[in-house]
């Protein structure tokens, strides 16, 4: 018996070293036939790609997500573990068209289409949006004209500028000769510094917009003749959010820079004492986590592992400003409170402290600054309360109630005293029962 | 109620019990005799469906335990050779629990009347870690008469008890008898089991060499009566005539005293006492020396077992 | 009467009796103070930290001190189903019970019985002082505490048939506690291994110890799957994931281990017989 589990364990052993022996190989560059992937993720597009070791892909349903199928150099980084693609110095289009199978059937062919993604609150802020066909053409197009409008209205700002300072000069020199006063309305107005367009739109690019229901599929690229193109198959798992809700950041008045998060009603806000805090509400979707991480993150093997039955949170967008926040106590509103602008101003002096006020735009005090953040500020004495958000109608936001609690700082020794109770109890119980044995002692003696 | 064919148990090499086939009828006492070691234990074990036999079949109340499994368990009442209570239980309470396993009717009643009769009742509120060891053995005795059972199987039911305490068993063993139970008792001590069973089954390393009534056993094992005479004026002539009758076996002398052994088929004393006389000897006493059962068990046991079993199937 | 109504009642009374004398002994109530002690010093580190940053965000922050003590209660309740046959056939008084109207099937049932009601009723406990704490601490409590604490006793019988099989496969109640100290220590080291091994990273690694990291990986999944602990941890996971799915399949695969291992048990029962 034991002999037989030894040898099944050196046998294991031995599998496992090869195995292990086959996993240490140095890293070697691979031309292969990939796909790039540009995932929409609920709040923003993604960029990850699948390599020949990867053969399942994830996208959401019910969106345009972008694939393609591009020839390219890979290679394993075992430092971050994940594989990287030489896109720069080689990237190559498969040419073929792309075809959907679900239950071993074709369900549809796709043709390249051609794409751009458009920001409209800048590159690095905010959302984005992927236009297709004429649209990507019509909005790069606005885009290269507003950004030739903008360099225009540049040359244009040099020279009224230059013009005005000429015109400053001449005054400057006519006061200093004849000692001519001058109102302010009299003076020339400096000419506007024109703004830079904030949205942003990509070159155009071809691509296979994907955009399926809910389902398990094939994906395969195939040539003219309708033969797949070896190393183009892989499955494809589209999956839709679990829930939405609203998620609550929480902003405490003593560490402003240590904002905590609430993103379901499980996740209840604990506080001490009487706090003030600075809300912030956001639109949110529930994933499952393996899935949402396969799909933001393809090239990592080791992205989601272990986690097929979690879900995540990802906060989309920030609610709409006109939202409020009701606090409720017993189930009745004690309060409500609007979103306002907030500047932290410095407190100057010995201690390096700083105090959150209501930055008021029209105030001389904030001229030239901007708020620090927006949110919607609650003062909460001690207790059980509940929150939620409710919209200008006043309709209640799904998913947004909370509790917060305001918790006893208990004495340690209160809840050390609970402890013992059962251990007084059983010394009870074992001391009338040891008299049992007592009385007979005594009866014998007698 | 007890039947077993061809029993056997083996630990290993060890035959414990040997092709063992007893009988025990309805309403007897039944004594199962044996030397320690001998394979009591081992058989009331496999009775009661605790230890696999090796080979062989029982039968108890005419039925296959495994048939009948707790209907059978229900009507009999075990009491083991060493005691195992829960100590940290009183005697009621440790009754109330056996009551409440047998499902007694009335367990409050019963438990105070069993008690009374094992002279426990005063202790009953104690806790058994305290009890003697004599004690225990009677609380085990009560547990056995809890639930009124129909066969009692007592192994070694006197073994740890004073004087007083084995005649308060034996009465008890006496009153059950009485109401028409069945008693398996099995023992090493052979004056309890001369004095209580009507039925006698000696086992011997694993092998049953007799079984039959207690009277019928000794005539077995006695096949020949001693007969002791002090004699004065003793001669050879005597020793030689009394050798020369059919009925006599051996005559030995020694210290004027003269040891006949006869066939047991008769009383032979007044012959022998002619044949003396008529010599010239003079009886001074004569003492007919009857074999105890003690002295058979040492006889089956020890020395003329080949004798004996033959005698034993024969029968 | 039936075979099944004889075998009721003989689980009914044993199971009672054993009761009886777990609550009349020292042992449970030791275990429960103990419990609640280590378990107070979460629900401390959990007060500290809203003290510490006023503001906090936390997910039934009194689940976590629980499940500390639902493992207390279980790793004792192991101790004591490991115990719990070998003890009484070491002390003979399981044989006396043979005399009597049970067999295996009861017998095992019996001790199963008992310990999970024990357990029931040290949760129950456990919920009422958790209860006064949440009140004491306003730190709340909702429906997966509840979730949690039925589950846990579902859970332990896994526990309890564990050791009910160790109980039954050792002659004596010291070989059998001996038995299940190694056996913890066992799955304790290998996940503790493994999540050693599996922390550190792969550029760190030597390829013996990559090899031995997927060795003691792979020994790790396949004794979470042997102890019985393995059965507590993934359902208690399961609820704090709030994934029905999970909470089922662990129930199932908790019940079908249960049950296995009780049969098991009953089996080694009657081969090994209940004579010392
Ligand atoms: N479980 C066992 N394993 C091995 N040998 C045993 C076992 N039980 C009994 N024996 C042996 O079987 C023989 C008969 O034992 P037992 O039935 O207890 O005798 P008795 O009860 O007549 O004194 C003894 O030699 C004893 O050592
Ligand atoms: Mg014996």
């Amino acid at each position: 018996m034991r002999s037989t589990i030894l040898r099944i364990l050196v046998l294991v052993m031995c599998v496992l070293t090869v195995a292990a022996g086959v996993q240490a190989a140095p890293p070697q560059r691979e031309r292969q036939v990939v796909y790039g992937i540009t995932p929409w993720t609920g709040k923003e597009y993604g960029g990850t790609f699948a390599p020949k070791g990867i053969d399942k892909i994830y996208l959401l349903a019910n969106s345009n997500n972008v694939i393609n199928t591009l020839e390219t150099e890979v290679y394993f980084w075992p430092i971050t573990n994940e594989y990287m693609a030489n896109w720069f110095e080689s990237r190559e289009v498969v040419e073929g068209r792309l075809q959907v199978l679900q239950d071993g059937k074709e369900i549809m062919v796709l043709e390249r289409q051609s794409y751009n993604h458009y920001y409209p609150d800048g590159f690095y802020a905010g959302t984005s949006e992927l236009l297709i066909g004429e649209e990507a053409e019509k909005k790069l197009q606005e885009y290269r004209d507003a950004i030739e409008g903008y360099w225009q209205a540049i040359s244009d700002y040099r020279q009224a500028y230059a013009e005005y300072e000429q015109q400053m000069s001449e005054i400057i020199k006519e006061v200093s000769e004849t000692g001519k006063t001058y109102t302010e309305d009299e003076l020339p107005k400096p000419p506007e510094q024109p703004t830079p367009p904030v949205w942003y739109a990509t070159e155009v690019t071809d691509g296979f917009v994907v955009n399926l229901p809910v389902g398990e599929y094939v994906i395969r690229t195939i040539d003219d003749r309708g033969n797949a193109i070896e190393g183009t198959e892989k499955k494809l798992k589209v999956f839709d959010k679990r829930r939405t809700g609203v998620g609550y950041q929480i902003i405490p008045e003593s560490k402003w820079t240590r904002p905590v998060q609430s993103d379901d009603a499980t996740q209840i806000l604990y506080m001490e004492g009487s706090r003030t805090m600075y809300l912030k509400a956001f639109h949110e979707s529930e994933y499952n986590q393996h899935d949402f991480l396969k799909m933001t993150s393809l090239e990592q093997p080791l992205a989601g592992e272990g986690a097929t039955s979690a879900y995540m949170w990802v906060h989309e967008k920030e609610v709409p400003s006109g939202t409020k926040i009701q606090v409720l106590r017993g189930g009745e509103v004690i309060k409500e409170a609007e979103y306002k602008p907030y500047y932290v101003k410095q407190t100057p002096g010995y201690a390096l402290g700083y105090e959150i006020i209501e930055f008021d735009p029209e105030s001389d005090e904030f001229a030239g600054r901007r708020p620090s953040f927006e949110a919607v500020k609650l003062e909460l004495g001690p207790g059980s309360y509940e929150i939620r958000a409710v919209d200008s109608s006043g309709r209640v936001l799904e998913g947004s109630i909370r509790s917060i609690r305001s918790v006893n700082v208990v004495p340690m020794w209160q809840l050390y005293l609970l402890s013992l109770l059962p251990l007084v109890a059983g010394v009870i119980v074992v001391v009338r029962r040891r008299r049992m044995r007592g009385q007979t002692a005594k009866s014998v003696s007698a | 109620m007890i039947q077993t064919e061809g029993l056997t148990k083996k630990f290993g090499s060890l035959t414990a019990v040997d092709n063992l086939n007893i009988h025990v009828e309805k309403g007897e006492i039944y004594g199962f005799l044996g030397p320690n070691g001998a394979g009591k234990t081992t058989t009331i074990m496999m009775l009661l469906g605790m230890e696999r036999p090796t080979a062989g079949k029982i039968k108890l109340f005419g039925k296959d335990l495994a048939e009948n499994y707790f209907e059978i368990k229900r009507r009999i009442g075990v009491l083991s050779e060493f005691q195992f209570l829960y100590e940290d239980m009183t005697a009621k309470e440790y009754l109330g629990f056996f009551a409440d396993f047998y499902e007694v009717e009335n367990p409050d009643r019963k438990i105070d009347e069993v008690l009374s009769r094992v002279d426990l009742l005063d202790r009953k509120n104690e806790l058994l870690g305290g009890y003697s060891k004599g004690m225990k053995q009677k609380l085990g005795m009560a547990r056995v008469l809890l639930h009124d059972p129909d066969l009692l199987i007592l192994d070694e039911p006197q073994s740890s008890l004073d004087p007083y305490g084995i005649r308060e068993v034996r009465d008890i063993i006496m009153e059950e008898n009485q109401k028409g139970k069945t008693l398996f008792i099995s023992s090493h001590i052979l004056s309890e089991i001369e004095r209580t069973c009507h039925r006698v089954g000696i086992i011997s390393n694993g092998k049953l060499l007799a079984e039959d009534d207690l009277t019928h056993l000794k005539h077995q094992v006695a096949n020949e009566m001693e007969i002791s005479v002090e004699i004065e004026g003793y001669t050879e002539a005597i020793a030689s005539s009394l050798e020369e009758l059919d009925f006599v076996k051996s005559v030995v002398y020694e210290d004027s005293r003269l040891t006949v052994k006869t066939t047991m088929d008769d009383d032979y004393r007044a012959q022998i006492s002619r044949v003396i006389s008529s010599h010239g000897g003079v009886v001074l006493s004569m003492v007919a020396k009857e074999i105890s059962l003690e002295e058979a068990f040492v006889i089956i046991t020890e020395q003329n077992l080949s004798l004996l079993t033959k005698e034993g199937q024969a029968s | 009467m039936s075979k099944m109504q004889y075998r009721a009642n003989a689980i009914n009374v044993i199971a009672r009796r054993d009761i009886k004398s777990t609550v009349n002994g020292l042992g449970i109530y030791v275990v429960a103070s103990l419990a609640f002690l280590v378990s107070m010093l979460f629900v401390r580190s959990n007060l500290k930290g809203v003290t510490e940053n006023g503001l906090m965000v936390m997910v039934n922050p009194l689940n976590f001190p629980f499940f500390i003590a639902v493992t207390i209660g279980a790793t004792y309740l192991a101790l004591t189903s490991t115990m719990s046959v070998s003890r009484e056939r070491d002390q003979g008084t399981l044989e006396v019970l043979f005399y009597g109207p049970i067999d295996s099937v009861a017998y095992v049932l019996a001790k199963f019985f008992e310990q999970l009601v024990t357990f029931l009723g040290l949760v129950i406990v456990y919920m009422i002082v958790f209860f006064i704490i949440s009140k004491l601490t306003n730190f709340g409590m909702d429906g997966s505490f509840l979730a949690m604490a039925c589950l846990s006793v579902l859970l332990a019988a896994s526990i309890v048939a564990f050791g009910l099989l160790l109980s039954t496969l050792c002659r004596s109640a010291r070989t059998s506690v001996i038995l299940l100290l190694v056996l913890l220590v066992l799955f304790l080291a290998a996940d503790i291994v493994s999540g050693i091994l599996n922390s550190m990273s792969a550029k760190d690694m030597s390829v013996t110890l990559v090899y031995v990291r997927v060795a003691v990986d792979m020994l790790n999944r396949g004794l979470q799957w042997i102890s019985p602990f393995g059965y507590l941890n993934r359902g208690i996971a399961a609820i704090s994931l709030g994934s029905a799915n999970l909470i089922l399949s662990s129930i199932g695969a908790s019940l079908l281990y249960t049950i296995v291992l009780l049969a098991l048990a009953m089996r080694f029962l009657d081969r090994r017989g209940v004579r010392k």
